[in-house]
């Protein structure tokens, strides 16, 4: 299981291998927020879960607590990747809905 | 019924042999007072008889006095029967002066005896038949008359229809513990004109005895049962006397009568009034006498017929209580609305974004300018001389800074025009840095903003939904009288009782006083039950030292049969996931279920406190998107961290089995309705996350044997590991259960013994109560 942050122009990207699950979930929220508050011109950050095969509730709690943090900037979140077990659970949480909303904008 | 006999002679008369012989008589002052008191009734029957035999001689009326007899015999008061049928014999012979007239009045008697002998009042039949047949005999030889066929039927009629009104009219008041119908109140009002009507009407100094009782019934009716009824009672006195001189005056006593209910001193006025009318001399003053000794006999009746007061119904003015009800709702309202308009405020108030967006140029480059160019030995040039030109260059300095451009690059751009291009971009980066940290202030300042909005929001729904439940809950003051004569004639102590129209029936909430230290709840409700006429069932019960408060409701037509079961995971003590279980009043039966945010202790804190909170807010009559809606706003207030805790609400109506579901960021609920299965999932983010929370209710009936199946997450990850597949459960429930518990325990069964996750798994079956 691994995070692997990186900064392209605006743009920050995190990647995840592996479970996305209490311990992860702490690494995603260290690294991330790190990165995000070292550079203010940060206004989108995209999550690739597409190495992720599980998340639990703290997992998804992660998520939606970087969802906070982009907001706060009124900054954008997008997910990629996402499959299988892993979408459905973004789906029940309303996590998806939220990102939908966000490619609906960024399309516009 | 203790009759005469046995209180004169007490229980000490032994019976011989030869007939009766009085042993021991004991004569204390309490049995002298009895039988004063059973003198006192006899020579009243005997009055009544008196008088009434005066209408029986000159209209049907005057059939009371059998009716009279009959209901007495009946009810084995023979002794009072006896003495009005001698009030009626003497009245008879004073007033016609003839044998025969006697004669038929004997045989009336012994009709009379012959009925009560035989089987009583009750064979009503027998009685209206025997009357049809005997008052126009007894006309016809009292009056030594000989009619035509066609008035001996006319006669006929008239007596028999006037004896039917009287026979219902006694049965109807022998249930005083019930409200009347409208048409069942007509029916008394005009037995009572009948009978009031048929008294001997001589006058004793200038007054009309039956014009006195006349203003009687009219003013104790109108006391009674308001305005409505004042007036009808007016309108028989009106029919009766045929005299418009009078009818008017009786039609407005009745009227003001009703509408004095609420004015104390009422008499008072009547007596004024009838005093100025005696003052007017002629048959004024006449009819003004009659109607002050009418006033001054009142609280007699009214003290007597008290009983019937709750048995009149509707047209009666709205008690205090009500108004004060309907005051209280105005001002809860009047709450609410300036809740919500505090929430208007808020939202409404300028956030500075927008501003920024607009000025933000201007007031960089000044901002700029006043720390870069303060202290340059250009500041002249570039300011004064060229203004537009630097403020050109500056301007694009900005654009560059929002395309990203490096610092580099900017430096360079800059040193075209600027002598100390190093000092001005670095002044430049720090001011737009600061800035946009203005800006993530302003834009949590305005976040905040919003929940206080969204809370003024929430609390002027909540507020405006507890005005509303002040019409759901219309108080009836009427079931609760009648409940409360009841258990006081059964010897229960009420403290406080106090009865609600809901829209399943009435909910009654009484706090009794016990007796010999149990609690008579039992007892108490079988006397609501009675009283009302509706099964009744305790829905909330507390004792206390003295006495125990209850809340009976009408019997729910659905119970539940609920099955939980939760196991933490691996390695934890304390289970993250929670339920609530809470049957709320009138029918309302709570179901919740929640998954705190990881595992242990936290999670556990965090799923405990959106339960607790919803049963809280659910118990007050919040409604369930209300309530969810502040209990995200509290979690989301109170978490110093990330953290959420998803929700499965679900509310049954135990009346109609009506189910609402709210979902949030939960696993799929399944409703199993035989071998049919249908998921419900979640369409809305967990609670505490974010300030507003966009809640979806779905509804749908629930009839006898379905099956809802709440599970946390857990239970599908760890199913889905075991079997493969991310659809097992709802395959699994595709099969047939007999109850809640053997379709749980077989889920269970189908779980690893050692789960990452929290495992809760709780259903529940509605069946017929």
């Amino acid at each position: 299981m691994s995070v692997q942050v990186v900064k392209e122009g605006t743009t920050l990207i995190a990647k995840i291998a592996g479970d996305l699950d209490m311990v992860t979930g702490s690494q995603l929220k260290k690294e991330v927020d790190q990165r995000w508050d070292e550079y203010e011109k940060l206004n989108c950050l995209v999550l690739d879960l597409s190495q992720v095969n599980f998340t639990d509730s703290t997992g998804l709690g992660s998520i939606l607590g970087r969802y906070k943090k982009v907001k706060s900037r009124d900054g954008r979140m997008v997910i990629v990747g996402a499959k299988g077990d892993v979408k459905d659970d973004l789906d029940i949480a309303g996590i998806l809905r939220l990102c939908e909303n966000e490619n609906k904008e960024k399309g516009e | 019924m203790e009759t005469t006999e046995s209180i004169l002679y007490g229980s000490s008369r032994t019976k011989s042999r030869r007939g009766r012989r009085m042993d021991h008589v004991v004569l204390t002052p309490e049995r002298l007072l009895d039988i004063l008191k059973h003198i006192i009734a006899c020579l009243t029957w005997l009055t009544i008889g008196l008088f009434t035999t005066k209408g029986l001689w000159e209209g049907t009326w005057g059939l009371i006095p059998l009716v009279l007899a009959c209901t007495l015999g009946s009810n084995k008061d023979l002794i009072r029967a006896r003495s009005l049928m001698i009030g009626g014999l003497l009245g008879l012979a004073h007033l016609t002066v003839s044998i025969y007239t006697c004669m038929t009045w004997l045989m009336i008697w012994l009709t009379m005896e012959v009925i009560v002998s035989i089987g009583k009042i009750q064979n009503r039949k027998v009685v209206i038949i025997l009357a049809s047949l005997l008052y126009p005999c007894l006309l016809l030889i009292g009056r030594r008359l000989a009619f035509p066929v066609i008035t001996y039927i006319s006669y006929s009629i008239l007596s028999s229809s006037t004896l039917s009104l009287f026979i219902v009219g006694s049965e109807i008041l022998l249930e005083k513990d019930r409200v009347w119908k409208p048409d069942e109140c007509l029916v008394l009002l005009a037995a009572s004109g009948l009978l009031v009507a048929g008294i001997f009407d001589n006058l004793i100094l200038g007054v009309s005895i039956s014009r006195v009782f006349l203003w009687l019934l009219v003013l104790s009716v109108g006391l009674l049962g308001g305005p409505v009824w004042g007036i009808m009672a007016g309108c028989v006195a009106c029919l009766i006397t045929s005299s418009h001189y009078y009818g008017y005056f009786y039609l407005l006593g009745g009227a003001l009568s009703g509408v004095l209910v609420i004015v104390k001193g009422s008499n008072l006025l009547i007596i004024v009034v009838g005093v100025i009318l005696l003052l007017m001399g002629g048959q004024f003053s006449v009819f003004g006498l009659e109607m002050i000794l009418a006033t001054l006999l009142l609280p007699v009746i009214l003290k007597k017929a008290q009983i019937f007061k709750y048995s009149i119904p509707s047209a009666v003015p709205l008690e205090r209580s009500e108004i004060k009800a309907l005051e209280l709702r105005e001002r809860i309202d009047g709450f609410a609305n300036t809740l919500a308009e505090l929430s208007k405020v808020f939202s409404g108030l300028p956030v500075k974004e927008t501003d920024i967006e607009k000025r933000k140029l201007a007031d960089l480059i000044e901002s700029i300018a006043s720390k870069s160019c303060q202290n340059c030995l250009h500041q002249q040039l570039c300011w004064r001389e060229s203004f537009i030109l630097t403020y050109g260059n500056l301007s694009e300095l900005l654009l560059d800074l929002e395309t990203k451009t490096s610092t580099e690059t900017m430096i360079s751009k800059a040193n075209r025009w600027c002598i100390r291009p190093r000092e001005l971009v670095e002044t430049v980066i720090y001011l737009w840095e600061r800035k946009g940290q203005d800006l993530v202030w302003q834009k949590r300042l305005a976040e905040s903003k919003n929940v206080v909005a969204n809370q003024l929001s929430g609390l002027a729904a909540v507020v405006g939904d507890l005005g509303c439940q002040l019409d759901i809950l219309e108080r009836d003051q009427r079931s609760a009288d009648i409940i409360a004569s009841e258990l006081k004639r059964k010897n229960i102590m009420v403290e406080s009782l106090e009865c609600s129209r809901f829209e399943h029936g009435l909910a009654v909430c009484l706090t009794v006083k016990r007796r010999n230290n149990s609690c008579l709840e039992n007892e108490v409700r079988n006397i609501v039950s009675r009283a009302t006429g509706t099964n009744m069932i305790v829905e909330r019960h507390t004792c206390r030292e003295e006495a125990c408060d209850i809340y009976l409701v009408p019997k729910y037509l659905y119970e539940v049969d609920i099955f939980v079961k939760r196991k933490p995971a691996t390695g934890y003590t304390l289970c993250g996931d929670s339920f609530g279980l809470a049957s709320l009043l009138r029918g309302r039966q709570l179901i919740s279920l929640s998954d705190g945010m990881g595992v242990g202790p936290e999670a556990a804190l965090q799923s405990n406190t959106v339960v607790t909170f919803i049963e809280k807010f659910l118990s007050l009559n919040v409604c369930s998107k209300e309530a969810l809606k502040l209990v995200n706003s509290v979690c989301f207030l109170s978490a110093e961290r990330e953290s959420f805790a998803t929700v499965d609400l679900a509310l049954i109506d135990k009346y109609t089995g009506e189910l609402s579901i709210c979902k949030l960021g939960s696993a799929p609920t399944f409703v199993k309705r035989g071998k049919r299965v249908v998921s419900l999932s979640s369409e809305a983010i967990p609670v505490g996350m974010l300030s507003t929370l966009n809640v979806i209710e779905r509804k749908c009936f629930l009839y006898q044997g379905d099956l809802i199946v709440m599970v946390s997450d857990g239970v599908l990850i760890e199913g889905h590991k075991v079997t493969s597949d991310s659809n097992w459960l709802e395959k699994h429930l595709e099969r047939n259960f007999g109850s809640p518990q053997e379709l749980g325990e077989s889920i269970l069964a189908m779980l690893p013994d050692d789960n990452k996750d929290d495992i809760t798994v709780l259903i529940t079956q509605i069946k017929l109560a």
